[in-house]
C-alpha cells in the first residue's frame, strides 16, 4: 500500500489472530526472555499485520514509535481480533508519517491497544 | 509493589540470523531488514534491524520487573531514534525513576535507553504500571 492509500480514517480489514505457544517459543528463542502474559514485542507484531490485512508496506517504509497498553492476558490458542484505523497522516522531510491505532479484543472486551507512527517512502 | 533493583541491564547480538529469524516469525520481509543489496540503495545504506525485536526485549524486561500489574493496564510507549545496524551488539538500560505512593495506589514510571556498541541511543521508552496507569 502506498501512502497515498494511506487515507484518514482508514479502517482496514480486521485481523483474526491466535497467540500459539509456537509463536511464543519462537519470540523467547529470538530475545532469549522469558514471555509475559501480554508480551509487547508480540503486540508490536500483530499490530503491524493488523494495517497489513488490505497489502504490503513498500520496503523501505520503517516504524518510528510505537505506543501499547495491555489491560489484561493474551489467551493462547484463542480467536482474537485486531481492528487497526488511520489516525493521522502528513508529509515532512521528503517521507510520508502515518498513525495507526490498533484495538486487540477478545470478544467483546478490549485487551489492549496499540498506536504505531509508520514511516512510508513518497 | 515489585520495583525492579536500578540498574536493569541486559544486550542482544543482533546479527542476519536473527533478523531472518525475526522475519519468518513475524512476517515482516521488508527487504530492508534481510537484503544488502536493497538496503545499500536507501537511506541507511545496510540493512537495519526491524525495531519491534528490541521493542520485545524492553517489553520483557519491564513485564518481569512489573510481574503481576503487568497485564492490568501497563503503558510503554517506545520511540525508535536511530538504526539498528546489522550486526549491531544493543545494551538494554532499565532505570526506575518514579515509585511513589498515592491515593489510589503505587505507580512505576520506568525509562529504558538502548545503545549499540558505539554508544549511539537507537531506543527509548517510557513506560508506566499501577496507580493512575491502569
Amino acid at each position: 500500500m502506498t501512502y497515498d492509500q494511506m487515507t484518514l480514517g482508514r479502517a482496514f480489514t480486521p485481523l483474526q489472530f491466535s497467540v500459539s505457544q509456537t509463536m511464543l517459543d519462537g519470540f523467547a528463542a529470538i530475545t532469549g526472555m522469558p514471555v509475559s502474559p501480554a508480551p509487547a514485542g508480540l503486540l508490536a507484531i500483530v499490530a503491524r499485520r493488523a494495517y497489513l490485512t488490505d497489502g504490503e508496506m513498500p520496503s523501505g517504509g520503517v516504524m518510528a514509535s510505537l505506543e501499547i497498553g495491555v489491560t489484561a492476558p493474551l489467551p493462547l490458542e484463542t480467536p482474537l481480533l485486531a481492528r487497526a484505523v488511520v489516525t493521522e497522516r502528513q508529509e515532512r522531510k521528503g517521507r510520508g508519517w502515518v498513525t495507526i491505532d490498533v484495538r486487540f479484543s477478545h470478544g467483546d472486551a478490549e485487551i489492549a491497544t496499540a498506536r504505531v507512527l509508520g514511516v512510508w517512502p513518497l | 509493589m515489585n520495583v525492579p533493583p536500578q540498574p536493569v541491564r541486559t544486550t542482544l547480538h543482533i546479527d542476519a540470523g536473527v533478523v531472518s529469524a525475526w522475519a519468518d516469525l513475524s512476517g515482516d520481509h521488508n527487504r530492508l531488514h534481510t537484503d544488502p543489496e536493497f538496503a545499500a540503495g536507501t537511506r541507511y545504506g545496510r540493512c537495519i534491524a526491524h525495531g519491534p525485536i528490541l521493542a520485545s526485549m524492553v517489553g520483557e524486561l519491564l513485564a518481569g520487573a512489573a510481574g503481576a500489574a503487568w497485564p492490568q493496564g501497563a503503558r510503554v510507549a517506545f520511540r525508535f531514534v536511530a538504526p539498528v545496524f546489522v550486526p549491531s551488539t544493543v545494551t538494554v538500560t532499565v532505570a526506575v525513576d518514579v515509585d511513589v505512593q498515592r491515593e489510589d495506589g503505587d505507580a512505576v514510571t520506568a525509562n529504558v535507553a538502548c545503545t549499540d556498541q558505539d554508544g549511539t541511543t537507537v531506543l527509548t521508552a517510557v513506560a508506566t504500571w499501577g496507580g493512575t496507569a491502569r
